[in-house]
């Protein structure tokens, strides 16, 4: 049975590349509040009291790019991609989708206010890097398994 | 299920990562299907087959864990 969702093994490398480059970047629009200027479309005419949007679209792209290189990691083939690796997938794919609702849940009783949609922008990719992680971790140990009945 | 996979592999001579190799599986895979740990799909079940020149049912059998009535 072949996955034609999948993509060619190599878009893990450069998935991991686009993800770390772009967070990055979305990191220093968040915290350094870089941008890069002159990067707009919309120049907006007069600022309003409550106009947060400046129309750079320097965040946007970082949103862009992150998301592009998480999906590119999590769609990759394996090397062997057989069918107990996508057995592996699927069941990870549960995993991450069940644990980032119980994050959801959890923090929306914990915390509050700007903190909680600080939160949800971080959200955006919950599912996506729990996958990276379980998965990961689920090839890690079934690669691990010993040679027990090779003999 | 049960597997008798060990004893098809010695009778044909063949490690379980040359078996992986023929039918275009991890060795892992193969480590998982012997050790009873992952029932393999009818496609994999008939690779196998043909690998040892068996018919199926002489690979894998039911055991008292798949109880059912029929």
């Amino acid at each position: 049975m072949k996955n034609t969702l999948l993509l060619p093994n190599k878009y893990k490398v450069i998935g991991w590349v686009t993800f770390l480059s772009f967070a990055a970047l979305g990191l220093a629009c968040i915290y350094l509040e870089f941008e890069i200027s002159g990067f707009q479309l919309y120049y907006p005419k007069k600022q309003g009291l409550f106009d947060f949007s400046k129309y750079n679209l320097t965040n946007e792209f970082a949103l862009f790019g992150t998301t592009i290189g998480l999906l590119m990691i999590t769609f990759a083939k394996e090397k062997t991609e057989d069918e107990y690796i996508s057995l592996l997938r699927l069941k990870s794919w549960q995993w991450s989708v069940l644990i980032s609702y119980i994050i959801l849940i959890v923090l929306n009783f914990s915390i509050y206010g700007m903190d909680f949609l600080r939160f949800l922008t971080y959200n955006l990719w919950t599912t996506l890097i729990v996958f990276v992680i379980k998965f990961n971790w689920s090839l890690h140990k079934f690669r691990k398994e010993e040679l027990a009945n090779e003999k | 299920m049960k597997n008798n996979i060990k004893v098809q592999r010695a009778i044909k001579n063949i490690t379980q990562a040359e078996l992986a190799d023929l039918i275009e599986v991890s060795r892992q895979t193969i480590n998982t299907i012997e050790s009873g740990k992952y029932v393999p799909s009818t496609v994999l079940a008939l690779k196998m087959a043909k690998v040892f020149g068996v018919n199926v049912e002489e690979i894998f059998q039911l055991d008292d864990s798949d109880k059912f009535s029929a």
